[in-house]
C-alpha cells in the first residue's frame, strides 16, 4: 500500500437545515485515480468544494500530504498542490488562451512587484520560464494554435481541455477533476479519457473525478465511491459497483414507486 | 518574448515624442489652451489610476474622487508658504513634518499626499473590498463622502466649506505629463506581469482565480492602493494649478466626470482612460462658449449623462475598445452550479 495522499475524516456541511454532505470519509493512495459518482445533488461538487476550501466544512477534517488543510483559503491549498476544476467551466473568458494558462503559473511566481516595475533581469527569466511551460501544455493539449484566441470564443471540448490544463499549470500533485467530459459526445469523452490517463502517468497525479458518464469513470477509476444524500453508500472497484443492489436502487429507485 | 522588445522601445519614443511635443506647446500656446492641456494631464493620471480598480480588477469603485481630495490637502498644507498661514488661519506644520518654519517642496508634497491617500486606501479597503458588485460601488462613495465631511468640518485644518486659496502655482505641463507618463509606465508593467493578471482573473472569476492560487483579498488592496496613490499626486497636481481648493469639489461630480471618462474611453485598456479624458475635457471646453452663451449652465453635465447613455447603449465596450473587457461581467456567474444542484428535483 503506498502512502495516503489524501485523507478525509468525517466530512459534515450543511446549508441551512439542508444536509450537503452526511459523514464523507476517503482516504486516497498516492498515485490512485478514484471515481465520485452518485444521483444528481448526491454532494458529489460539495465534497470537492470542501476539499479545495471553496466552502469551509461544518465538521471534519481534511488531511493533505500529512497536513491538516480544514481551514486554509483555496488559494493556500492549490500552492500545496492540491487543485480541481469546475464542473460549469470557470475560465478566465476574455482573456486569451495563453493567458488563461499564465494566470495559473502565479503560485510559483516569485518576482516581486518593484522588479517587475523596474524589469529587473530576474523578471523576464521568470517571464520565460511561464511562458515555455504555457506553451508545453498548450501543445500538449492541441491548443496551440487557439493560443491567441479569447477563450470564451473556443468551441466547447477545447474549454474544457483548457480548463484541465490550467489546473495543471499550478503544477499540483492531486487533481480533482468535476465532470471532465460533461457535454461532450462519446468520441471525444473517449478522447479525453486516454488524455487524463497520459497525463496521470506523465506528471504523476493522483486524482479523484466526479462524472456522470458511466463509461468514462468506469474505465479511468480503480475504486468507485458512490454518494447519496451526502453520505457513501457504496465503495467498490467498478465491477463491484455495477453490481451492487444499492447503487442500482439510488440511481433508479425502488420498484415500489406510485406513479 | 519576441513582442516584447519593440512594445519597451515604443515606450521611450512615445514619452520622447511626448516631451517634445509639450516643449513645442508650451512655447507657442496661450496661458488658456495651455490650462486645458494641463487639465488634460491631470485628469487622465485620474482616470488611468481608476482603470486599475475599476477597469483591470473588476472593482467598480466610486472613491476616487476622495483619494484625490486627499492628495490635494495634503500637498496644498505641506507647501502653504509660511507667512501667508497666519492670514489664511492654517496650522503651522508640527515638528515631524519640518517645524513651524518649514514649508515643503513641490515634489516631496506630491508624493506624500499620493502615500497617504494610498494609506487611506489600505484602511478603508480592508472592510470595503470584502463587499462585491453594487455593494462596493455604494460603500466607496460612502467612503467619498466621509472625505469631504471630515474636509468641511476639520475647520482648523481645512479651513472648513470656504476652502484655501492663494495655493502656490507649481504645476505646469512638464509635472503633470511626467506624472502621467510615471503612472502609464507602472499600469503598463502591472498589467503584463503576473499582478496584472492575476488582476484580471479575479475580474473574470474570482473563484476560479483563487482555486488557481490567487489570494484576492491581497491583489484587490494592492490594485486599490496602487490607485489611490496616483489619485492623490493627481489631487495634488488640480490644487497646484487651480491655486483654490474646496471640500465639494471633490464630490459626486467629480466621481460622475472621471467614472465617464473612463467608461466612454474604454475600461480595462491602456489607452482608453486618456482617450475617455482628452475626449470630454476638449468637449467640455468647445461647449463652454455656447453653456455662457445661452445661459444654460449644467449643459456640459447633461451632455455628459447623454454621452454616458449613448455609449452604454451602442458601444458599451468604449470607444477605443475591442475585447479585453467582457461586458456581460462576471457577476452573474457566480454560485450558479452550487444552488442549482440543489433545487433540481431528483
Amino acid at each position: 500500500m503506498s502512502e495516503c495522499i489524501l485523507k478525509v475524516e468525517n466530512l459534515w456541511k450543511n446549508f441551512g437545515g439542508l444536509m450537503a454532505v452526511s459523514g464523507y470519509s476517503l482516504e486516497l493512495p498516492r498515485g490512485a485515480i478514484y471515481g465520485l459518482i452518485g444521483p444528481n445533488g448526491a454532494g458529489k461538487t460539495t465534497v470537492f468544494n470542501l476539499i479545495s476550501g471553496v466552502l469551509k466544512p461544518s465538521r471534519g477534517r481534511i488531511v493533505f500530504k500529512g497536513r491538516d488543510i480544514t481551514h486554509l483559503r483555496p488559494d493556500e491549498i492549490t500552492a500545496l498542490g492540491l487543485t480541481r476544476t469546475f464542473q460549469n467551466l470557470r475560465l478566465f473568458p476574455s482573456l486569451t488562451v495563453e493567458e488563461n494558462l499564465k494566470v495559473a503559473a502565479h503560485v510559483h511566481a516569485r518576482c516581486g512587484f518593484f522588479s517587475t516595475l523596474f524589469c529587473a533581469p530576474s523578471f523576464f527569466r521568470e517571464e520565460k520560464a511561464i511562458e515555455r511551460k504555457a506553451r508545453e501544455m498548450l501543445e500538449r493539449f492541441g491548443l496551440y494554435e487557439f493560443r491567441k484566441e479569447i477563450a470564451a470564443n473556443l468551441p466547447y471540448g477545447l474549454q474544457r481541455k483548457l480548463d484541465i490544463a490550467r489546473a495543471l499549470m499550478t503544477g499540483p500533485e492531486l487533481v480533482l477533476l468535476d465532470e471532465p467530459s460533461a457535454g461532450m459526445n462519446t468520441k471525444e469523452a473517449d478522447d479525453l479519457a486516454r488524455l487524463v490517463a497520459e497525463l496521470q502517468r506523465d506528471f504523476h497525479l493522483t486524482m479523484i473525478i466526479v462524472e456522470h458518464r458511466m463509461s468514462f469513470v468506469m474505465g479511468l477509476a480503480e475504486v468507485i465511491q458512490v454518494l447519496d444524500y451526502g453520505s457513501v453508500i457504496a465503495v467498490g472497484t467498478p465491477e463491484e459497483i455495477r453490481q451492487n443492489p444499492k447503487v442500482i436502487e439510488a440511481y433508479l429507485g425502488t420498484g415500489d414507486l406510485v406513479a | 518574448m519576441k513582442r516584447r522588445i519593440p512594445q519597451e522601445l515604443w515606450f521611450v519614443i512615445g514619452g520622447l515624442v511626448l516631451f517634445g511635443a509639450l516643449f513645442v506647446a508650451e512655447k507657442t500656446l496661450n496661458r488658456y489652451l495651455l490650462h486645458i492641456l494641463i487639465l488634460m494631464g491631470i485628469y487622465s493620471i485620474a482616470t488611468v489610476s481608476l482603470n486599475l480598480t475599476n477597469g483591470y480588477t473588476g472593482l467598480f469603485s466610486l472613491g476616487h474622487a476622495a483619494f484625490m481630495a486627499i492628495g490635494a490637502y495634503t500637498s496644498t498644507l505641506l507647501t502653504f508658504p509660511v507667512p501667508l498661514r497666519e492670514a489664511y488661519d492654517l496650522p503651522r506644520l508640527p515638528w515631524f513634518l519640518g517645524g513651524p518654519d518649514a514649508a515643503w517642496s513641490f515634489f516631496p508634497a506630491l508624493l506624500a499626499g499620493g502615500v497617504l491617500a494610498s494609506c487611506a486606501a489600505l484602511l478603508i479597503g480592508a472592510p470595503v473590498l470584502r463587499l462585491r458588485g453594487h455593494y462596493l460601488s455604494v460603500a466607496s462613495l460612502g467612503f467619498m463622502v466621509i472625505v469631504v465631511t471630515f474636509a468641511k468640518t476639520l475647520k482648523g485644518i481645512t479651513r472648513g466649506p470656504m476652502g484655501i486659496s492663494a495655493i502656490p502655482l507649481y504645476t505646469n505641463v512638464y509635472w503633470t505629463f511626467l506624472w502621467l507618463f510615471i503612472t502609464m509606465y507602472v499600469v503598463w508593467r502591472i498589467v503584463n506581469s503576473r499582478f496584472g493578471r492575476a488582476l484580471m482573473a479575479l475580474r473574470e472569476d474570482e473563484t476560479a482565480a483563487q482555486v488557481l492560487g490567487i489570494y484576492p483579498m491581497k491583489y484587490k488592496l494592492f490594485a486599490f492602493v496602487v490607485g489611490a496613490f496616483f489619485a492623490g499626486v493627481a489631487g495634488g497636481l488640480y490644487a497646484h494649478l487651480t491655486k483654490a481648493i474646496r471640500p465639494f469639489e471633490f464630490s459626486f461630480t467629480l466621481t460622475f466626470q472621471i467614472v465617464v471618462m473612463l467608461i466612454v474611453g474604454c475600461m480595462g485598456t491602456m489607452s482608453g482612460p486618456v482617450v475617455g479624458a482628452v475626449l470630454l475635457l476638449a468637449l467640455r471646453y468647445a461647449l463652454k462658449p455656447l453653456e455662457e452663451h445661452l445661459k444654460l449652465y449644467g449643459l456640459i453635465e447633461l451632455i455628459y449623462a447623454l454621452l454616458l447613455i449613448v455609449v452604454m447603449l451602442w458601444k458599451p465596450e468604449g470607444l477605443v475598445g475591442r475585447k479585453r473587457v467582457s461586458v456581460r461581467g462576471h457577476q452573474e456567474r457566480k454560485e450558479e452550479g452550487e444552488w442549482a444542484r440543489f433545487s433540481t428535483p431528483r
